[in-house]
């Protein structure tokens, strides 16, 4: 307490709130996976045929005929998973395989003790500092002359790359060379390494898998089909449609191929220049934060580096680095590029899971028919104990089950969106409690990230190959520019919804975690949060969904339906209906929802002040003397509250260090839940 | 060259050992690593390198300038230096005798003289020669990154072994 009382400058913790990346790997790895299915179904992998339902039970060879057909479109509705199912399996591989990469390009070899004991005893004081259980292996390249170190390995088996210097780093300066062995270590305890390689091995996968073989493809069948035509003399008209068409439709194509690839390529570096920070945080907490600022100081970054470049690099600048250690507060703002990175997935799964989904339903329809077929065929529903009605109903829960599964998943997707856009939303509402900034203009500044998530939603949905920006060539006309204005539109609703969505999650996460008073981090009202701005997410960007719909039928106004197989669905004025439904919707589900919620919150007040008036009465004074109220809350009232109110831990950055030291790897993990 | 021979090696390696014991003491735990790897490598780091960019790496690759190796190669520089010294003043002696009267210039108390003729005695520097020793052994050490500072001491070592003899 004496050590918070002091008048030094205090920093906001880092580790206090969960960080927001864990979601976004996750959300990396999904969209890889949606991207891999929309290649497949644009490079005519993935077709689906759906055979009309015309088959006579009563008809043996009516029947027969049907289950081929039928047999053929499960095949065809199980192709997506079993896509999936290979690249999960290529990437695990990968994953697996890529220690042995590393070690074999960078000529490593593991250190005994044997080798310098006093190099490695240094090392094991430190890693019992950390906790990490088991140790890491110490593997280094002999004859290097860098102070490097990178962390890999697998999980129970992590591996420390040290540079060949090291060991005379620590006979040199044994201060520096805690600070890099403790960055290193730091990435191992915020569990960074497992996340970064799977991530990285599963778009090693997918490039590997279907963006270069369909790249090869196109540019093999382009060339092919070319000279084809020049040996057989071409007409001025095909000459013309050559350049105006073909040309350009294969330029766009590989931009959105390039274009997803530079997007995945950022989205990894701002993931990964974060974790450093965090990782150079981590080593701060245990003591070495002086050393890593004098290593960092020595080190300006090369200025030489351009701008646009520094996206895709995986470190941030030095000097960013430091003034990250120095101020921690811009841990806790809300970025611009991350929402960009979230809405950009986003479009990226959407099309890809919508298109899964109706897979998934014909993949249900096939199954369900050929089971019945097969039924007749072999027991016939002529035995009394089996009714055709019995098993159209067990084939029904089936599917309903597989649905329902599907639409968590869906939603799960939703929820990782609401986790990483409302996380970082969360720890600025949280942080600004501490600066006693406050007003409408923190409100305002949330529709910055609102609109950048909208732009990066259609930038997603635009990159994804089964998107209209094929059909460009074809939209430079008056229909050209009803789409943009299309586009517009719906990029400001989508901004609009998304960004009420953020003023809610700020409204509420000041009055509910801000006034968080206990031992444990507010995981349950964060994920609360969390939970409610996915179902309003859900409802920001089904218009836009619809939108993408209506666009289509804008530009193929020759065929004004949405049909998916054989089936019409839904006619463009019915899409046009739609769309304005689910924007009224969207909004009055947030005045619900926020009215809801204030209500709920008045009601827990008034409970709170029944059960600890005075207590509470303090709380509300003013948040900035929370930090003061938990002292006397502690002092006071040791029965009616919990000792470490959140105000604390996130003032506690300083102190905590002697906290860190003797705890193990899993509370590590988990250091908010700890403080 | 004879400096590059394992009897040249062998003369590098204890002649830089006193350097580095008064100049980088922490060091001596991985002198002999140190030198070998000046012998493998005998090229001067190349400090404008840029940091590999490796995930989850610390990211800054700093080389970290073992004084050891620029000892070794100041050692190396200046051993060629009064070998091209000696030569010119000796001609005609044999190349065995040359190397001893080197050795002498830096060892002479230790060494067990064979032949105490006049031609063996060990030939003094002159100033002229001190001061082109020394500045070579500095500008070497700065060669391998050694700060100007460091790379004076060092080079004052290396000139404080000559004129003990």
């Amino acid at each position: 307490m004496a050590e918070s009382d002091a008048p030094k400058k205090q920093r906001l913790n880092p580790f206090a709130f969960p960080s927001e990346t864990n979601v976004r790997f996750t959300l990396l790895v999904i969209a890889a996976l949606m991207l891999a299915f929309d290649v497949g179904l644009s490079a005519g992998v993935l077709k689906l045929n759906t055979p009309a339902i015309d088959a006579n039970l009563n008809d043996p060879v009516s029947v027969e005929k049907g289950l081929v057909e039928w047999n053929q479109t499960l095949v065809q509705s199980a192709l997506p998973g079993v896509l999936i199912l290979s690249l999960l399996i290529l990437a695990t591989i990968i994953y697996r395989v890529y220690p042995n990469r590393i070690r074999r390009k960078k000529n490593l070899q593991l250190m005994t003790r044997s080798s310098d004991p006093k190099y490695m005893d240094a090392i094991q004081n430190l890693v019992s500092l950390s906790g990490i259980s088991p140790a890491p292996s110490i593997e280094a390249a002999p004859g290097l002359r860098s102070v490097d170190g990178q962390a890999f390995g697998l999980p129970n088996h992590y591996i420390l790359r040290l540079g060949g210097r090291l060991r005379l780093l620590l006979r040199q300066n044994p201060d520096s060379f805690r600070a890099i062995v403790l960055h290193e270590l730091g990435h191992i305890a915020n569990a960074d390494v497992a996340r970064a390689y799977f991530a990285q091995a599963i778009w090693i996968a997918v490039v590997s898998l279907t963006i270069i073989p369909i790249i090869a493809f196109i540019a093999f069948n382009f060339i092919q089909g070319l000279t084809e035509k020049l040996s057989g003399g071409m007409t001025s008209a095909e000459w013309t449609r050559l350049f105006t068409l073909n040309i350009p439709t294969i330029i766009i194509l590989l931009l959105q191929f390039s274009g997803t690839l530079a997007i995945i390529a950022a989205i990894r570096g701002s993931l990964l220049r974060v974790r450093e920070v965090y990782a150079d945080w981590r080593a701060a907490l245990w003591g070495a934060e002086a050393p890593l600022s004098d290593i960092l100081r020595r080190n300006p970054s090369n200025d030489k580096t351009p701008n646009w470049t520094r996206a895709w690099m995986l470190h941030p600048t030095t000097q960013d680095r430091l003034t990250a250690l120095q101020n921690p507060e811009r841990l806790f703002h809300v970025t611009l590029e991350q929402p960009f990175f979230v809405g950009a997935l986003l479009g990226y799964m959407l099309s890809g899971a919508l298109a899964l989904f109706l897979y998934v339903a014909v993949f249900l329809s096939a199954g369900q028919a050929i089971g019945i077929m097969q039924f007749q065929l072999t027991i016939g529903f002529d035995d009394p104990r089996v009714t055709f009605e019995a098993l159209s109903l067990v084939f029904s829960a089936i599917s309903a089950a597989i649905v329902v599964s599907v639409l968590v998943l869906g939603f799960w997707i939703i929820y990782l969106v609401a986790g990483a856009l409302g996380l970082e939303v969360q720890r600025e509402a949280i942080a600004d409690l501490t600066t006693g900034r406050r007003g409408w203009v923190r409100y305002l500044s949330l529709s910055k990230p609102a609109g950048l998530a909208a732009v990066g939603f259609q930038v997603g949905s635009l990159l994804t190959p089964l998107s209209f920006l094929g059909l460009l060539p074809q939209l430079i006309n008056f229909r050209g520019l009803t789409v943009l204005l299309i586009i517009i539109l719906l990029i400001t609703i989508t901004t609009s919804l998304t960004w009420l969505g953020l003023i809610y999650i700020r409204f509420f996460a000041r009055r509910t975690l801000g006034l968080h008073v206990g031992t444990l981090s507010p995981h349950g009202a964060r994920r609360l949060l969390t939970l409610v701005l996915s179902g309003l997410l859900l409802a920001s960007y089904l218009p836009s969904v619809i939108g993408q719909s209506i666009i289509l039928g804008v530009i193929l106004s020759d065929t004004s339906t949405v049909t998916f197989g054989n089936t019409t669905m839904l006619t463009q004025t019915t899409m046009i209906w739609l769309f304005g439904i689910t924007v009224i919707t969207a909004l009055f589900l947030y005045a619900i929802t926020f009215g809801a919620t204030w209500l709920l919150m008045q009601a827990y007040q008034l409970i709170q002040n029944l059960v600890a008036p005075l207590a509470s009465r303090l709380l509300k004074s003013d948040t900035r003397w929370g930090r003061y109220v938990s002292i006397a809350v502690k002092t006071l009232l040791p029965g009616c509250l919990s000792t470490s109110p959140q105000q604390l831990i996130l003032f506690s950055a300083l102190p905590i260090p002697h906290a860190f030291r003797n705890q193990n790897i899993h509370k590590q993990q988990r250091p908010a839940r700890r403080a | 060259m004879w400096t590059q021979s394992s009897e040249g090696h062998k003369l590098i390696q204890e002649i830089s050992k006193g350097i580095v014991m008064e100049v980088a003491p922490e060091e001596m735990d991985l002198f002999d690593e140190l030198v070998m790897e000046y012998f493998q490598d005998p090229t001067p780091p190349d400090l404008t390198a840029k940091p590999k960019d490796d995930p989850l790496g610390f990211g800054l690759g700093e080389v970290l300038i073992a004084a050891t190796p620029a000892v070794a190669a100041m050692v190396d520089v200046v051993l060629n230096y009064l070998m091209n010294e000696i030569v010119k003043v000796a001609q005609g002696e044999s190349a065995e005798l040359i190397k001893r009267k080197i050795k002498d210039l830096f060892n002479p108390k230790k060494e067990e003289k064979i032949d105490k003729s006049d031609e063996d005695d060990v030939v003094p520097l002159t100033k002229e020669q001190l001061e082109q020793v020394k500045k070579l052994a500095r500008k070497q050490a700065i060669k391998f990154g050694i700060g100007p500072d460091k790379a004076e001491k060092m080079a004052n070592a290396l000139i404080g072994l000559l004129a003990l003899s």
